[in-house]
């Protein structure tokens, strides 16, 4: 009913953006450890 | 020019779905979670979004933020890739069976309470929901009490883990013996379907199974499972977008909202001891419970 296109794009686009995210939070989380080395951020598990 | 998005026929304020995204992300990354299923029950009660909508909305959010979720603890090297290996295929034959029965109950019809008409997707759905967040309110309550903690840091072989049915197979890397696959391959199906149905991650149903019923270490549990939630909500979002009930829109606002504000939530926590936590969260999900409870009630009227 709605072709192939719209879910591939709504599986594609999130997939996206998550990286793009993850990419986002990795280079905060170096920057974070350069002046805060014992701080950690937290690894939250958003699959729940 | 209108801020809004086009859901199901009615328009949905973009501000609003974005401070929905970015309070339950706060709340979640809080409590070290995503928060897919507070945000599935809360649109619909929020925003009045059609219930299959809500669902398949919240499965595609989720997409984006397990992504994210298996990059981060892929680092970590936790859990047992078996125990994922014997899950999906139930998983994904399951969230077909959820979205289909999705679709049939929405052209259930209703019953008929006090004079009123409730159409049985409400009922079923919105049902389920109540008791799940009743569940996991109540596990965290528990949490809450202080000294679980601790205990749930070790590996404690659960009653799952020592059913003795079909073929058993060892989970080194979890440190559990002759665990039965046939199991496994069924509490995959019931996550699936769950998923598939309710909009939600599976990790709210699975991480119980994982820590109660196979007794193995909270970050353990964390870890497990998490490629399976992926591919349930990649799988989930396209089935349920072939019926149309993905909002793309809604589910990327949400997804970007949510995602940055959980981080945030996350740091503030460690102001706050595992106790309070605990006890925090179970009354966040409470406050979700008498929400969709509010809903059912403004439907009967």
């Amino acid at each position: 009913m709605f072709g192939l296109w719209y879910p591939i794009e709504c599986v594609l686009a999130p997939c996206a953006i998550g990286t793009v995210m993850y990419l986002g939070f990795e280079l905060w989380d170096r920057r974070r450890r350069r002046t805060r080395p014992d701080n950690d951020l937290p690894v939250i598990d958003y699959s729940i | 020019m209108s801020l809004s998005l086009i859901v199901g026929g009615a328009p949905v304020p973009i501000l609003g779905v974005a401070a929905l995204g970015v309070a339950v992300g706060y709340v979640a990354g809080m409590f070290g979670i995503g928060g897919g299923f507070l945000m599935t029950p809360l649109l619909v009660v929020a925003f009045g979004v059609p219930l299959p909508i809500a669902v398949g909305t919240g499965l595609c959010q989720m997409i984006g933020t397990a992504l994210v979720s298996n990059l981060r603890h892929r680092k970590l090297r936790q859990g047992e890739r078996r125990f994922d290996a014997l899950l999906l295929p139930g998983c994904l034959l399951g969230v077909e069976l959820g979205a289909r029965t999705l679709s049939l109950l929405t052209t259930a019809g209703s019953l008929s309470v006090a004079g009123h008409s409730l159409p049985w997707v409400t009922i079923i759905v919105e049902g389920s929901y109540v008791l799940l967040l009743l569940f996991v309110a109540w596990n965290y309550w528990r949490h809450g009490q202080g000294g679980k903690r601790d205990v749930l840091n070790e590996l404690r072989p659960g009653p799952l883990s020592r059913i003795r049915f079909g073929p058993a197979l060892d989970l080194p890397a979890i440190g559990l013996r002759s665990v039965s696959a046939l199991v496994i391959a069924n509490i995959g199906l019931a996550l699936g379907f769950a998923s598939g149905l309710l909009g939600i991650g599976g990790g709210v149903a699975l991480n119980p199974v994982l820590i109660y019923g196979y007794g193995l270490p909270i970050r353990q549990a964390v870890g497990t499972g998490i490629v399976v939630l992926f591919a349930t909500a990649v799988v989930g979002t396209f089935v349920h977008a072939t019926r149309g009930h993905v909002h793309l829109g809604v589910a990327a606002v949400m997804l970007v909202g949510g995602a940055v504000s959980a981080q945030f939530g996350a740091l503030a926590s460690r102001r706050m001891s595992g106790s309070t936590l605990g006890r925090v969260h179970a009354l966040v999900i409470l406050l979700a419970v008498a929400a969709v409870l509010w809903d059912l009630v403004s439907e009967l009227h």
